[in-house]
C-alpha cells in the first residue's frame, strides 16, 4: 500500500470516526445523567438527516440555512420525547424507561416509513462538498475534510459547554449525584432536559453528515449508525463524553482499516464491532476511560 | 424564623415522622438528637423538599414550603449539608463552591467576595482549589459541603451529621466552625448523634425518638437531665 493510499484510507476512517463519536455523544450523556440508553437516538439521527433533506427540496432553503434549522428543529424534538416519554417515568423502576425508549425506536422509524415513504431517497450534496482536491498527493473528495472540521467544531463547542459554562457545570453535577446537585439551587429538570437538547443536536449534525458522506437516506438509516455509536460510547467509556470521542475515532478508523488491510474481510466489517463490543463487556466493561467503581451496597 | 408543624411522613410504607413539631429562631442554633433511624434525617429531607409529606407544614417565616422542589427551597434560603457530605468528586473545589451559588442573581464580583470569605473561613480550601473534590480527605470534604452550602447565602443553615467518619479532633474542628458562624449570625438546624457536641454548641435541642419527639429544651437544661444524660450523653 502507497502512503497516499494509506492516508486516503486515514481520513476515510477519521471523518466516519468523527460521525460515530458525534452520536456517540448523545448516548454517553443521557447515560451519564439518567442511566438511561437511548434506544431512539439512532432514529434522532434519521430524523436530522430528513429534516435537512426536505428543508432543501420541499422548502427551497439554501442548504447552509437548512442544515443548521435542522440541527435546532432536531434539537427541539429531542426535548419532546424527553418531556413525554421519559421524565414521567423517572421515579419508576428503570425497566420501564428502557421499555419506553424502545417504543420511541419504534415509533419514529415507522412514522419515518409513513410520512417519508419506505424508498431511499437521493441527498444531494451542497457542491462544495463535491469537489475532489488533492492534498499531497491523495486524491480526496472535499466532504471528507469538511466532515471532519465540522465534527471537530462541534466537539469544541461542546467542550466549551461543559467545561467553561455554568449549565455545564451543572451537568458535570447531575451525572454525579442528582439529588445533591437540586440541593444547590439547581433546577435538574431543566439541565436534564438541555442535555437531551444537545445530544439530539449534534446526533441530528451527525445524521446530516452521514448523509452527506453516503448520500440516500431512507427511514431506518438511523439503525447501524446508532448501534456503531452506541459501540463506540462503551468503547470509550459510557458517561463520558472524552470517551465517546476517543471510541467513536478508534471504532472508525479500525473498521475502514480492516477492509483496507484485509479486503477479503469486508464483508465481516459489521461484525468486526460487534465482535469489539462482546470483547469489550467480557474484558472492560468500563471502557476506556471508564474507571472500575467497586459495586455500591 | 423555620417553623414546622406536625410533620407525619411515609417512607416506602413506613410512618416514618409521627407529627413533628419544631422551630428555628433566627440566630440560633437547634439541635436535632436522637439514635439511628429516629427520623433525623428524614426530618431534614422533608424541609429541603426531597420527601413529601402526608401531612403537616413547613413554614418560613410564616410562608410555607410545602409543595415545592428542593432547588426552590434552596432559592427560598434554606441551604443543607447532607448526611456523608456528598461533594461532587468529578469538579474541582472551587466549581464546587461556585455550584453552591448556582441559584444566585448576585454579579460575579459579589460572589468572587463571597468565595474569597469561605476562603478565609476555611483556608486548605483556597490552598486546594483548582483540585478535583475527590482527593481531598474526608475533613476537608466536610468543609467543602459547608462552604458550598453558604455559597447559596442561606437564611437556615441544616447540617446533616457533620461529624460522622471524622477523627475526634477534626470533629471538633467542625463544631468550632459552627460556632463561629453561628456568632456571626448564621441561623443552624443541625443532626448529630454525638449528642455532648452538639449540645456544648446548641441553643435549644429536640430529642427524637422513632419518629417522635420526646423531649426539648435548652441545650444547656437538658444535658441535666438525668435521662438525657443515660441515653444520650453516656453518663451513668
Amino acid at each position: 500500500m502507497t502512503l497516499s493510499l494509506f492516508f486516503q484510507h486515514l481520513a476515510n476512517g477519521i471523518s466516519l470516526g468523527s460521525l460515530y463519536a458525534l452520536i456517540a455523544i448523545g448516548y454517553t450523556m443521557v447515560y451519564g445523567i439518567l442511566r438511561l440508553i437511548n434506544f431512539a437516538h439512532g432514529d434522532i439521527v434519521m430524523l436530522g438527516s430528513y429534516i435537512a433533506f426536505y428543508g432543501v427540496v420541499m422548502f427551497f432553503l439554501p442548504w447552509w440555512v437548512s442544515f443548521p434549522l435542522a440541527i435546532l428543529l432536531t434539537g427541539v424534538v429531542g426535548i419532546i420525547i424527553e418531556r413525554t416519554a421519559y421524565k414521567p417515568l423517572r421515579e419508576v423502576p428503570r425497566i420501564n424507561l428502557f421499555t419506553s425508549a424502545v417504543a420511541v425506536s419504534f415509533l419514529l422509524e415507522n412514522l419515518g416509513l409513513v410520512i417519508f415513504g419506505a424508498r431511499p431517497k437521493g441527498f444531494h450534496r451542497p457542491p462544495v462538498m463535491d469537489t475532489v482536491l488533492y492534498i499531497g498527493g491523495a486524491a480526496v473528495v472535499s466532504y471528507t475534510p469538511i466532515i471532519i472540521l465540522t465534527a471537530l467544531v462541534l466537539f469544541g463547542g461542546l467542550m466549551f459547554v461543559v467545561h467553561r459554562t455554568k449549565v455545564g457545570m451543572a451537568m458535570r453535577a447531575l451525572s454525579k449525584d442528582i439529588e445533591t446537585t437540586g440541593l444547590m439551587g439547581v433546577n435538574t429538570d431543566q439541565v436534564i432536559t438541555f442535555s437531551f437538547a444537545l445530544g439530539s443536536a449534534l446526533a441530528a449534525a451527525g445524521g446530516i453528515l452521514w448523509a452527506i458522506k453516503f448520500p440516500q437516506i431512507q427511514p431506518l438509516m438511523g439503525v447501524m449508525p446508532g448501534l456503531k455509536a452506541f459501540i463506540a460510547a462503551v468503547l470509550g467509556g459510557i458517561g463520558d463524553i472524552t470517551g465517546a470521542l476517543i471510541g467513536g475515532f478508534l471504532l472508525g478508523i479500525a473498521e475502514i482499516m480492516l477492509v483496507a488491510f484485509m479486503p477479503n474481510l469486508a464483508g465481516y466489517r459489521d461484525a468486526f464491532a460487534y465482535s469489539i463490543l462482546i470483547l469489550l463487556l467480557l474484558f472492560r466493561p468500563t471502557g476506556i476511560m471508564g474507571e472500575m467503581e467497586p459495586e455500591k451496597v | 424564623m423555620l417553623e414546622v408543624r406536625d410533620l407525619h411522613v411515609y417512607y416506602g410504607g413506613i410512618h416514618a415522622l409521627h407529627g413533628i413539631s419544631l422551630r428555628v429562631p433566627d440566630g440560633q442554633i437547634v439541635a436535632l438528637l436522637g439514635a439511628n433511624g429516629a427520623g433525623k434525617s428524614t426530618t431534614l429531607r422533608t424541609i429541603a423538599g426531597i420527601v413529601k409529606p402526608s401531612e403537616g407544614d413547613v413554614l418560613l417565616d410564616g410562608e410555607s414550603l410545602i409543595g415545592l422542589r428542593s432547588f426552590e427551597v434552596v432559592r427560598r434560603g434554606i441551604a443543607m449539608v447532607p448526611e456523608g457530605r456528598r461533594v461532587f468528586t468529578n469538579l474541582t473545589v472551587l466549581e464546587n463552591l461556585r455550584l453552591g451559588a448556582y441559584a444566585r442573581r448576585d454579579s460575579n464580583q459579589v460572589i468572587q467576595r463571597d468565595l474569597q470569605e469561605i476562603f478565609n473561613l476555611f483556608p486548605r480550601l483556597e490552598e486546594r482549589k483548582k483540585q478535583s473534590a475527590g482527593t481531598l480527605s474526608g475533613g476537608e470534604q466536610q468543609m467543602l459541603a459547608l462552604g458550598r452550602a453558604l455559597m447559596s447565602k442561606p437564611r437556615i443553615l441544616m447540617i446533616d451529621e457533620p461529624s460522622l467518619g471524622l477523627a475526634p479532633v477534626l470533629a471538633q474542628d467542625v463544631f468550632e466552625k459552627l460556632k463561629e458562624l453561628n456568632q456571626a449570625g448564621q441561623t443552624i438546624l443541625l443532626i448529630e448523634q454525638n449528642a455532648r457536641a452538639a449540645m456544648s454548641i446548641a441553643n435549644y435541642a429536640y430529642i427524637l425518638e422513632t419518629g417522635n419527639i420526646v423531649l426539648e429544651g435548652p441545650a444547656a437544661e437538658l444535658a441535666q437531665q438525668d435521662e438525657v444524660r443515660k441515653s444520650y450523653l453516656g453518663v451513668h
